[in-house]
């Protein structure tokens, strides 16, 4: 009797055994690692294999903790239920976000959590019960600004109405130094500055942005609930010790902004882990998040407010603003004139000169003595609403075409393809960028003939920057070119042609619908012999939109390289198809003479052009 | 010769973006009272070209985030603390209240007041007008500092009667 029973025993542990080890096969263990633990830290897969942390600093709880997120967690879940209650207190303390994501992803018994008071306080007065992603449009009167730039505004519920300017923003950038060599520029794009968040109040940067640097902000409303904005916060809190190391085209602003967001509210993906992180593109991506934005709003720059209020001054009005700035004199201008009085206040105080002081005093004080208290803005209408950033053409773009051109005396036609990482062509329409502005990286253009298949040029950067000189905006047009392009008898030879611009537009119309632009120039090229000069020249553009959908542009350049001189010549039109389609067609010729005519070389191309986000 | 001309357009090139890049920072400012932000504001407060500068979308601000700092300035703790407010405020956008002062009007100088109580637009519209009228006090000439015009707000605020009975009893709730 015993042994049937043994054997049944034996035979219902077999089975068991079976389907445990069934069982273990159909639901294999989960790795300890996921991917916000991975996201939560900053690891990405490193070229070596294995991971590497992007975050700097005093930050990890095992001596290889920024390179074995596995290790990292072990320690940090032991640490977290430790039986030393000192230990336990302390850690889950600092670690606010892993303490959060641990309880959240295992379901740990709530009364296991160790109070943390300073955190509690620190967040208690911050009050912050919702999230704005401000949006500060591209910028390029300064280079690493140029793609615009992506914050967060915390929202407390007490600051109503004005007092929202009081609401605090958190900021990821650079932290420069005071020293710069002549290194300084190039340490953003090497990762040698160290990237931080840093808490600043609203009204401080809407006097950077809006103020100095003559920026539109545009302010979008996050759907984010209160569990949703305290996850973000806590991040910030637990990572307030910790650096990045700052790449101007990877880990900045954009890519960190994002990470917080993901970090929020899991399931989004906002692009934080793109190779290459550009501030429009993500503000894009939010925007076309189902469900992330409720409402937008826009903050025009203190220079646009004021351009839209020389724009209501009729023509005497005008020339009495400009004869008391010419004067600096604010005697002429009667109390009858009191929105120039208004004006020439704002003005003044906003060009900011240290000889116009007293100037400026003088105005503030006519106009603190006029006998209404009317100001420049009252009664006027809001100036007109620029398209917002999110409908603007997306960054990246793949152009199929087709072009003729003259090779060595022949005609030669065929397909070509054009393509760039980012981000504008000078003709595009624009949105949350400077209008009439270029900004061109990675960029190539291939060409096929019936025999064979060339570049006709890698571009690694285009920019131009053709902001008008006036009264309100002392900028200066610039341009960098850094390109190698087709040269010579043989198709697949590439020559340098790089160039450094430097002068001046000028607006004719309030309306930016056409600009002129002179600019000297610096360049090397490859010659026709494929000796490559240095050069002196100039170039003028003029620039033109007969109609919302319709831009061109002529260009004319010429410059010596003794003792050749080139001249060239390039009439552009770009033309809006669709959302994110464009047509451009481009001619140009480009003229080499010494004491006669070497080259000649006329290029007609047209490509369409679809954008997109990479 | 070739080379010679190389050497003097490279040179030509470097010197222009040199130019740019190095261009001359405003001076900072020396013995900063009030929140300390002067240092910061005026190093910020150009609007001149600064092409390859990281400074705009960099950080100059050395504010820290984060519960663990300690006191300095106007903060603590990274937040502002408050009973400094206003003159954290003042200091900051020392120039758009100027301006907006002398018009009587505007979205700082509606901040301002609310900050001192002036909740309804009604009341803040009233302490624009104040402002206005008492402009010459408030800011007696082109050189007064921040700090000053906070102290001459403050003076001329507890003179101000019916208007500070408007805003009283109020209190910024989030300071």
């Amino acid at each position: 009797m015993r042994a049937p029973l043994f054997r049944l025993c034996n035979l219902i542990f077999v089975f068991l055994l079976l389907g445990s080890w069934q069982q273990a096969q159909a639901q294999p263990k989960p790795p300890l690692v996921d991917a916000y633990w991975l996201k939560l830290n900053a690891y990405e897969k490193s070229i070596w294999g294995g991971f590497q942390s992007k975050l700097r600093g005093d930050f990890w709880l095992t001596p290889n903790g920024a390179d074995d997120p596995t290790a990292e967690l072990q320690t940090t879940m032991d640490q977290m239920r430790s039986t030393d209650a000192t230990l336990r207190a302390k850690t889950q303390c600092r670690y606010l976000a892993r303490r959060d994501y641990l309880w959240r992803r295992f379901a740990w018994p709530e009364n296991e959590q160790s109070p943390c008071p300073l955190a509690d306080a620190w967040l208690k007065k911050l009050g912050a019960s919702g999230v704005e992603l401000i949006f500060a449009s591209g910028y390029l009167d300064n280079a690493p600004s140029s793609f615009g730039h992506v914050f967060l505004k915390f929202h407390n519920p007490a600051n109503q109405g004005p007092l929202s300017l009081l609401d605090y923003s958190v900021n990821f950038a650079a932290r420069t130094q005071a020293n710069q060599d002549a290194l300084y520029a190039m340490y953003g794009l090497l990762g040698y500055f160290p990237g931080t968040f840093a808490l600043v109040p609203y009204h401080q940067l809407i006097k950077d942005y809006v103020n100095l640097e003559g920026r539109d902000l545009w302010e979008y409303e996050l759907n984010l609930n209160a569990a949703e904005v305290q996850r973000l916060l806590l991040v910030l809190l637990e990572q307030e010790h910790t650096s990045f190391d700052y790449y101007f085209l990877s880990t900045n602003c954009a890519s960190e902004i994002m990470r917080l967001l993901e970090l929020a509210k899991p399931g989004l993906d906002l692009g934080s882990l793109s190779p290459f992180a550009i501030p429009l593109d993500s503000l894009k991506r939010v925007v076309r998040s189902e469900g992330l934005v409720r409402t937008w709003s826009y903050r025009p720059s203190l220079q646009t407010q004021l351009q839209d209020q020389v724009a209501h001054l009729n023509q005497q009005q005008r020339r009495k603003l400009g004869q008391a700035f010419r004067e600096q004199n604010a005697a002429g201008l009667a109390a009858a004139d009191l929105r120039v009085v208004h004006l020439a206040a704002s003005l003044a105080a906003y060009a900011n000169h240290a000889q116009w002081d007293q100037f400026a005093d003088q105005l503030a004080r006519k106009a603190a003595h006029l006998p209404e208290a009317v100001g420049p803005t009252s009664e006027l209408p809001p100036g007109p609403l620029p398209r917002p950033p999110q409908e603007g053409l997306d960054a990246t773009t793949l152009g199929p075409g087709a072009f003729a051109t003259q090779n060595s005396g022949q005609a030669i036609q065929g397909a070509s393809l054009s393509a760039r990482l980012a981000m504008q062509n000078l003709l595009s329409r624009t949105s949350g960028q400077p209008a009439w502005s270029e900004l061109e990286a990675g960029s190539f253009e291939v060409r096929s003939t019936t025999s064979q298949q060339y570049f006709q040029r890698i571009r690694l950067l285009e920019a131009l920057s053709t902001a008008p000189t006036s009264a309100l905006s002392p900028h200066n047009s610039w341009g960098v070119q850094l390109e190698a392009r087709q040269s010579g008898r043989d198709l697949w030879h590439l020559g340098p042609d790089l160039n450094v611009r430097y002068g001046s537009s000028v607006d004719f119309f309030q309306d930016q619908r056409l600009r002129l632009t002179g600019l000297a120039l610096v360049s090397v090229v490859e010659l026709p012999d494929q000796s490559v000069r240095p050069g002196l020249g100039m170039e003028g553009l003029i620039l033109w939109q007969p109609f919302d959908f319709l831009r061109t542009a002529g260009q004319f350049e010429v410059a010596t390289y003794a003792p050749q001189i080139r001249q060239q010549w390039k009439g552009k039109l770009m033309w809006d198809l669709a959302p994110q389609w464009e047509l451009q067609t481009l001619w140009q010729s480009e003229i080499w003479q010494s004491d006669s005519v070497l080259a000649s070389i006329p290029d007609l191309s047209l490509n369409i052009f679809y954008h997109f986000l990479w | 010769m070739r080379k010679k001309h190389l050497v003097l357009v490279l040179a030509l090139a470097l010197g222009l973006s040199l130019g740019i890049v190095l261009k001359p920072q405003p001076a900072l400012a020396a013995g900063d009272s009030g929140c300390g932000l002067g240092e910061i504001i005026i190093q910020k407060n150009s609007k001149g070209l600064q092409i390859l500068s990281w400074t705009t979308n960099g950080i100059l601000l050395t504010q820290p985030l984060g519960i663990t700092f300690g006191t300095s300035g106007c903060s603590s703790s990274g937040l502002v603390m408050n009973d400094k407010q206003i003159e954290y405020f003042v200091e900051v956008n020392h120039d758009d209240l100027s301006r907006e002062m002398a018009q009587g009007q505007g979205e700082k100088l509606s901040t301002l007041a609310a900050l001192h109580g002036c909740k309804s637009p009604l009341a803040q519209a009233s302490f624009a007008s104040w402002t206005r009228l008492n402009y010459d006090k408030l800011i007696p000439s082109s050189t007064t500092k921040p700090a000053e015009m906070v102290q001459n707000l403050e003076l001329n605020w507890q003179a101000s009667g019916e208007l500070q009975k408007t805003c009283a009893g109020a209190t910024v709730s989030s300071l």
